[in-house]
C-alpha cells in the first residue's frame, strides 16, 4: 500500500499534523499567538529600528532614506511574529487516548510526545494577560523525566484546559516505584 | 520536604515528635563538622595564603576569626543536634534559634550510606547519609555526623529492616543473606585506572585551578616549567640532533607524559575503589569501596532507572567491561557516587550481574534491529561537509597542499559504515536495549516500566530518507551518558517502537473514567 523507496523502505504517507481523532487548538489561540509573538518580536524590532537608522546614516550620510531604514526592522519583525505564530497554531494537535496525553508539533522539525498518565506528576494551568483576554490557558504537565521534566502547550481553550487536567491527574502514583510490582 | 507540618498537625503533635528525639551525636561530632566545614574554605584560604605571603595581609586575621567563628557554629551544632524514632520513622531536631524538625519514614530513604575517612576510622565514628527521592542536586535528607560505628550500623539494619509493602502489611519476609557479587582484588583496580583514564580530569582539573589561582601562582610555576625546558633544549643542542632524533625525542616525551597520567589514572582507582565489594540481597544491593575513606551505601534493586554498558577498545584489550546505573536521586558526582555499580567485571560475569537484576531471560537480547540501510550516509554527510568546507580554508589560506586533507574522507566513511552496522536497537521480555559505536561499544537499556515518556522525532533530513527518531526519557539520567535516543529508524519501525513502548508503559486504570468525564463535559 505504501510506496517503497529505493532502499526498500515504506515511504512515510502519514498526515500530519493529523485529522480527527487530533485536534487542533481553538481559532482564538491563533490570535493569542499573534499577539504575543508581536508583543517579543514587536519590541526587539522597534529596538533594532533606530540602530539601523543609525548605522545607515554612518554608512551613507543622513538623508530621508533613513526613515526607511528605521522601518525595516520593526516591519521584519511584525512579519516574522505574525508567520511564527500561525505555524505554531497549524501545527500543533492534541489528543487524549486510552493511557495519556498526546502532543504533536513542529512543520519541518516534528515531533510527537506521548505522557501516560501513570506517569503525571502534577499539572499546572497558567493564564498569561494576552491568553485570560482570548479566553485561552496554558497546561503544564510535569513528568518524573530527566529530559522533559515539563510539557508546556500554550492556546488551549480555558474549559478544555480544566477538562485534561481532570483527565490527566494519576489515579496511583505509578511513578512512585515504592511499590515492589505485582 | 518530610519537615513535620506544623499547622496541620498540631503543637501536640509537635512536641511528642521533639520529645521522641532524645538521642545525642558521638561527643567528637563538633570535631568533624568543624573539619568539614574547614573543607570548604580550604581552598580559598590556602589561596590567600599563597598569594598574600611575605606583607602583613589583614585577609589572614579575617581567615583566624572567620576559623573562630566556625568552631564555635560547630560546637553549637552538636548540643542542638538530637535524633530519636517515632514508629517506623526518624526523627531529627537541630537548632535552637532557628528550630528545624524533621521526620523521615524509613519507607521514603531511597538510600543510607556510611562514610568513614581515615579520621573517622581511628575514632571508631560515621557519618551517616539518608537520601529520599526527589531531592535536588545532591541534595541529602539528613546528614549525621557522626555516629559510634555500632550505632551507625544499627540505624543502617533499622532503617534496611523497613518490610515491603505488598499488600498486607503485616506480612515480612525475613531476608535471605546476602551474596557477594563482585570482588574486586587491586590487580583488577590496576586495570580498572589504566582503561578510565581518570587521571586525565585531575590534570584538566588541576590545570583549569592553576589559571584561578592567578599570576603569582602560575606564573611561578610555568617560570619553572620553561626553566626546564629552556636547560633541556640546550642539552639536547649539545648533542647535535638530527630531525629523527628531535621526533623521537618528542614522541618518548609525549609518552612518558601520557604513561604518568595513567599512572595517576590506577592511584585514582585504588584509592576510590579499594576492596570494592558488591553484595546482593534479595531487594537490594550494597556497595563498599575506598581506601582511605570507606563508603558503604545500599540501593535497592527497583530504584535502579536504566543500565549503561560499556565496552571501550581498552575493555576489549582486557576482556572487561563497566556497568553503570541511573538511581531515581540526582547525586554529586563522586561524592556518595552508586552510579558505578560494576566499575569492571568480564562479561561473563557482567552477563551474570545482569541476568539477575533484570526480567527473567531479558539479557542479552537476543533479536536485534537494525537502522535504517541509509543511516551510514546521515552519519557521514555533516562530518563529510564539515572536512570539505575545513578543507577549502585552508586551501585558501595556505595553498594546495592542505587538499591532503581529504584523504580523511574514505575514513570518516569506513567510520560511519561501521558506526551504522553495529547500531541496533532491541524490545524483548520488557527491556528495551539500544546499542552503539564499534571501536567504543556501549548498551543504554531500561525496563519499559521505567520509562516516562516516549518522544517521535522527525527533522527535514530524516523525512527526505524516510527516517524518524525515538527519544526515551527517564528517570536520574545522567547528562554524562548517552541519551536514550534512537535515530535514523525507517519511518514506519519508528512508529511501530513509539507505540510499542508507548503500549508497555505503566497503565492508570482511571484514565477511562476521566475520559468519559472529560467527553460527557465537552458534550454538555
Amino acid at each position: 500500500m505504501q510506496p517503497n523507496d529505493d532502499a526498500g523502505m515504506p515511504r512515510d504517507t502519514g498526515d500530519w499534523p493529523g485529522d480527527a481523532p487530533w485536534q487542533p487548538l481553538p481559532e482564538a489561540a491563533r490570535r493569542a499567538f499573534r499577539w504575543s509573538g508581536l508583543l517579543a518580536w514587536g519590541t526587539a524590532g522597534l529596538l533594532a529600528g533606530p540602530l539601523a537608522a543609525v548605522a545607515w546614516a554612518l554608512a551613507q550620510g543622513p538623508s530621508l532614506a533613513l526613515f526607511g531604514a528605521a522601518a525595516v526592522p520593526p516591519l521584519l519583525a511584525v512579519g516574522l511574529a505574525l508567520w511564527q505564530a500561525d505555524w505554531a497554531w497549524r501545527y500543533t494537535r492534541w489528543r487524549l487516548d486510552a493511557d495519556g496525553l498526546r502532543l504533536r508539533r513542529g512543520r519541518w522539525w516534528r515531533q510527537e510526545r506521548m505522557v501516560p498518565r501513570a506517569r503525571v506528576q502534577h499539572l499546572d494551568i497558567e493564564r498569561g494577560l494576552i491568553e485570560r483576554r482570548f479566553g485561552l490557558a496554558t497546561l503544564v504537565v510535569h513528568t518524573a523525566g530527566t529530559a522533559h521534566g515539563a510539557l508546556r502547550q500554550a492556546g488551549f481553550a480555558e474549559a478544555e484546559a480544566m477538562q485534561l487536567r481532570e483527565a490527566l491527574v494519576p489515579e496511583r502514583r505509578e511513578y512512585d516505584d515504592d511499590d515492589p510490582g505485582t | 520536604m518530610t519537615r513535620a507540618p506544623e499547622a496541620a498537625s498540631g503543637s501536640e503533635a509537635r512536641r511528642a515528635l521533639q520529645a521522641a528525639a532524645t538521642q545525642r551525636l558521638h561527643p567528637l561530632s563538633w570535631l568533624f563538622i568543624l573539619l568539614q566545614q574547614l573543607r570548604n574554605f580550604a581552598l580559598p584560604i590556602l589561596l590567600l595564603l599563597v598569594s598574600g605571603r611575605g606583607e602583613q595581609n589583614p585577609a589572614e586575621l579575617a581567615g583566624l576569626a572567620g576559623a573562630g567563628v566556625l568552631a564555635v557554629m560547630a560546637v553549637w551544632q552538636y548540643f542542638t543536634y538530637r535524633y530519636g524514632f517515632v514508629g517506623r520513622a526518624l526523627v531529627i531536631r537541630s537548632g535552637l534559634l532557628e528550630r528545624n524538625l524533621r521526620l523521615i519514614p524509613f519507607d521514603r530513604v531511597q538510600n543510607i550510606s556510611l562514610h568513614q575517612n581515615l579520621l573517622h576510622r581511628l575514632f571508631g565514628v560515621a557519618e551517616v547519609r539518608l537520601e529520599s527521592a526527589g531531592g535536588g542536586v545532591g541534595e541529602t535528607e539528613a546528614r549525621m555526623q557522626v555516629l559510634r560505628l555500632a550505632q551507625a550500623h544499627a540505624l543502617e539494619a533499622l532503617v534496611r529492616a523497613n518490610p515491603v509493602r505488598n499488600g498486607n502489611d503485616d506480612e515480612v519476609t525475613p531476608e535471605p543473606p546476602a551474596v557477594r557479587w563482585l570482588h574486586l582484588p587491586t590487580r583488577e583496580l590496576v586495570r580498572l585506572g589504566l582503561i578510565s583514564n581518570r587521571g586525565m580530569l585531575v590534570v584538566a582539573a588541576a590545570l583549569g585551578l592553576l589559571s584561578q589561582a592567578g599570576e603569582r601562582v602560575l606564573g611561578g610555576a610555568s617560570d619553572a616549567v620553561v626553566d626546564a625546558g629552556r636547560q633541556g633544549l640546550a642539552l639536547a643542542e649539545g648533542w647535535q640532533p638530527g630531525p629523527l632524533a628531535w621526533t623521537l625525542g618528542g614522541i618518548a616525551l609525549l609518552l612518558v607524559l601520557l604513561a604518568l597520567v595513567r599512572l595517576l589514572s590506577v592511584l585514582l582507582a585504588i584509592l576510590q575503589f579499594h576492596d570494592f565489594q558488591l553484595w546482593a540481597g534479595q531487594r537490594e544491593l550494597r556497595v563498599e569501596r575506598g581506601l582511605f575513606s570507606r563508603m558503604r551505601s545500599h540501593l535497592p534493586k527497583r530504584r535502579i532507572q536504566a543500565y549503561s554498558l560499556r565496552e571501550s577498545l581498552l575493555h576489549r584489550w582486557f576482556g572487561r567491561q563497566s556497568l553503570r546505573v541511573d538511581r531515581a536521586s540526582i547525586e554529586i558526582p563522586g561524592e556518595t557516587s552508586l552510579r558505578d555499580l560494576v566499575p569492571l567485571a568480564p562479561p561473563a560475569t557482567m552477563t551474570a550481574v545482569l541476568g539477575h537484576l533484570l526480567p527473567a531471560a531479558a539479557w542479552p537480547p537476543g533479536r536485534w534491529n537494525g537502522l535504517h540501510p541509509r543511516a551510514w550516509w546521515r552519519v557521514f554527510a555533516p562530518t563529510a561537509v564539515g572536512l570539505l568546507v575545513l578543507t577549502a580554508a585552508l586551501i585558501a589560506w595556505r595553498g594546495p597542499e592542505a587538499g591532503w586533507l581529504l584523504l580523511l574522507l574514505p575514513v570518516l566513511a569506513l567510520r560511519a559504515v561501521l558506526w551504522a552496522r553495529y547500531s541496533a536497537w532491541s524490545l524483548e521480555q520488557g527491556v528495551f536495549t539500544f546499542r552503539q559505536g564499534w571501536l567504543d561499544r556501549h548498551w543504554r537499556f531500561v525496563e519499559t516500566g521505567k520509562i516516562h515518556v516516549v518522544a517521535l522525532r522527525e527533522t527535514p533530513f530524516d523525512r527526505h530518507h524516510g527516517m524518524a527518531s525515538v527519544q526515551i526519557d527517564t528517570q536520574g539520567a545522567s547528562p554524562l551518558e548517552p541519551a536514550l535516543f534512537v535515530p535514523y529508524l525507517p519511518v514506519v519501525e519508528a512508529r511501530a517502537l513509539a507505540e510499542a513502548l508507548r503500549a508497555a508503559l505503566p497503565h492508570d486504570p482511571g484514565i477511562n473514567r476521566a475520559r468519559t468525564v472529560a467527553s460527557a463535559a465537552r458534550a454538555g
